[in-house]
């Protein structure tokens, strides 16, 4: 990352700072939706150019709602393109079991670019 | 209050006044003296013959004698598996029963010989359904001679949390007899209900009732994902337009003779072959009822869903299927809704290409199992 912008770093765990039980896409569904999670944790810091680091660690597990509206919806809703996401976001855990789930929030981030473009 | 004020004032003509009533009523009781003991007679003859009609009925069935009552006779096997069209027969009757408030329903549970845990979940749904109605405000369902229900049959009903919904007590001395007689024998696992989604109770179902009876689940995470994703979809189109309060069940059981656990997630609502868009061929078919399995199996196909936006119907597929594809061990996952059964399983590590079954009985809602062998 020689000569990038991105000097500050967020670092957010979804199961400390969010919920340890995220579920659900819409405000309606609950308050640990993907929604709330996108708008609230991830948004701000990523409008602001700021290098975001997401730890999935601790969480009860997920499911696909939450994945495609949280980290799909930051293409399809906010506009954030797939290159820049790539440079600012980063999803992490340390529990085996959690890497599926990163898996598949990066292939949603993919199939939103598709749809978009 | 005014002889009070009169004993009180004056003792004198107060007494007076008594004397004379009871003077009144002595002559009227010489002369009606006759009728009175017809009466008295009469009376006595009504009573002792209703002693000898209910002689050896228990109170509490007493006043199941009254033309009021409405029976409900349960089936003789509660398996939905093998006995599916008298389980939906029951359900119906139970809902046809709670709007007519004339009628004081009671149900007979001394015919069950065999039980199964989705067929034990379906009636659950149903009588808690039955609490929450307004019109019978909190009316329980009547129901007696617990005492005389199969042991088993008491013993798995009452772990099932049965005995919150209906109007009858499971004495504490039966329950200690039925539990030691069958501890080694299959458990299921107290239900859970609620509206919306609710990760934390999944969370607790599977660390405090489900791993204390097979140790640790497989792939718990995968299981929240699924048990999560179900939840969103009865949240989200399972009781679109049917009217109804949305509502889930969750359970389970455990049965370390067959070295079997069973997770059942059920709705009563409109079905998922009626929720699916369908193209004017489907529409067709689907009025005859005859591809309710066809259109379970389209609810399983990536991205089509009641919403039609290409970004959601992907939990089905993506997590609540997907649990059987992660899970280490072999097993089953089925759904069944309305007509139709979609079933897919998972023998010697292979998941195996999904079977299409149409019923004749039409099930009220969706019930989801996954079936994991130990």
């Amino acid at each position: 990352m020689e000569g990038s912008p991105l000097t500050e770093q967020v670092s957010i765990s979804i199961a400390k700072q969010f919920s340890e039980f995220p579920g659900g896409r819409f405000p309606e569904d609950g308050p640990f939706n993907g929604t709330t999670f996108r708008k609230e944790y991830l948004v701000p810091p990523l409008k602001d150019g700021k290098h975001v680091v997401v730890s999935l660690d601790g969480v009860a597990g997920f499911g696909s709602s939450f994945l495609e509206e949280a980290f799909g919806g930051l293409v399809r809703v906010e506009g954030f393109k797939k290159k820049s996401l790539a440079k600012q976001l980063e999803l992490i855990c340390n529990e085996e079991d959690l890497y599926d789930f990163i898996e598949v929030a990066i292939e949603f981030i993919r199939e939103a670019e598709a749809e978009n473009s | 209050m005014v002889l009070l004020v009169k004993l009180l004032v004056e003792p004198q003509e107060s007494h007076s006044i008594v004397k004379k009533w009871s003077a009144k009523r002595r002559k009227w009781n010489k002369k009606h003296s006759y009728k009175l003991g017809l009466r008295k007679v009469a009376s006595k003859v009504r009573a002792k013959r209703a002693r000898r009609h209910l002689q050896g009925i228990p109170h509490e069935r007493r006043r199941l004698e009254s033309p009021r009552v409405h029976k409900i006779i349960t089936p003789v096997n509660l398996s939905f598996e093998e006995n599916r069209d008298a389980i939906i027969e029951l359900v119906s009757e139970i809902r046809n029963i709670s709007s007519k408030r004339s009628l004081e329903p009671y149900i007979d549970f001394r015919p069950i010989r065999e039980i199964a845990p989705s067929g034990a979940l379906i009636l659950v749904a149903e009588l808690d359904r039955w609490n929450k109605l307004k019109t019978r405000f909190e009316h329980r369902l009547n129901t007696a001679d617990v005492k005389l229900w199969k042991p088993l049959v008491r013993h798995l009903l009452g772990q099932l949390g049965f005995f919150q919904l209906i109007s009858a007590n499971y004495p504490e001395r039966l329950r200690i007899d039925d539990e030691s007689m069958h501890r080694n024998k299959a458990q299921y696992i107290k239900f859970r209900t609620g509206s919306k989604l609710d990760g934390e109770t999944i969370e607790r179902f599977r660390r405090d009732d489900l791993e204390p009876l097979l140790g640790t689940l497989p792939n718990a995470r995968h299981f929240y994902g699924a048990v999560i994703e179900a939840m969103t979809n009865v949240d989200h189109h399972a009781y679109e337009h049917s009217g109804m309060y949305p509502n889930w069940w969750l359970s389970g059981a455990v049965d370390t003779d067959k070295n079997v656990a069973r997770i059942m997630l059920f709705d009563q609502g409109v079905g998922i072959p009626e929720t699916l868009p369908m193209n004017f061929s489907e529409r067709a078919v689907s009025l005859l009822g005859d591809n309710h399995a066809k259109m379970i199996e389209a609810a399983h196909t990536l991205g089509r869903s009641a919403s039609n936006d290409p970004n959601r119907g992907l939990g089905l597929k993506r997590d609540v299927q997907n649990y059987l594809d992660v899970m280490d061990s072999d097993g089953t996952y089925k759904v069944s809704s309305l007509r139709g059964e979609y079933t897919v399983e998972k023998r010697n590590g292979k998941v195996l290409p999904p079977t299409l079954k149409n019923h004749r009985s039409t099930l009220p809602g969706t019930l989801i199992e996954w079936r994991v062998l130990l």
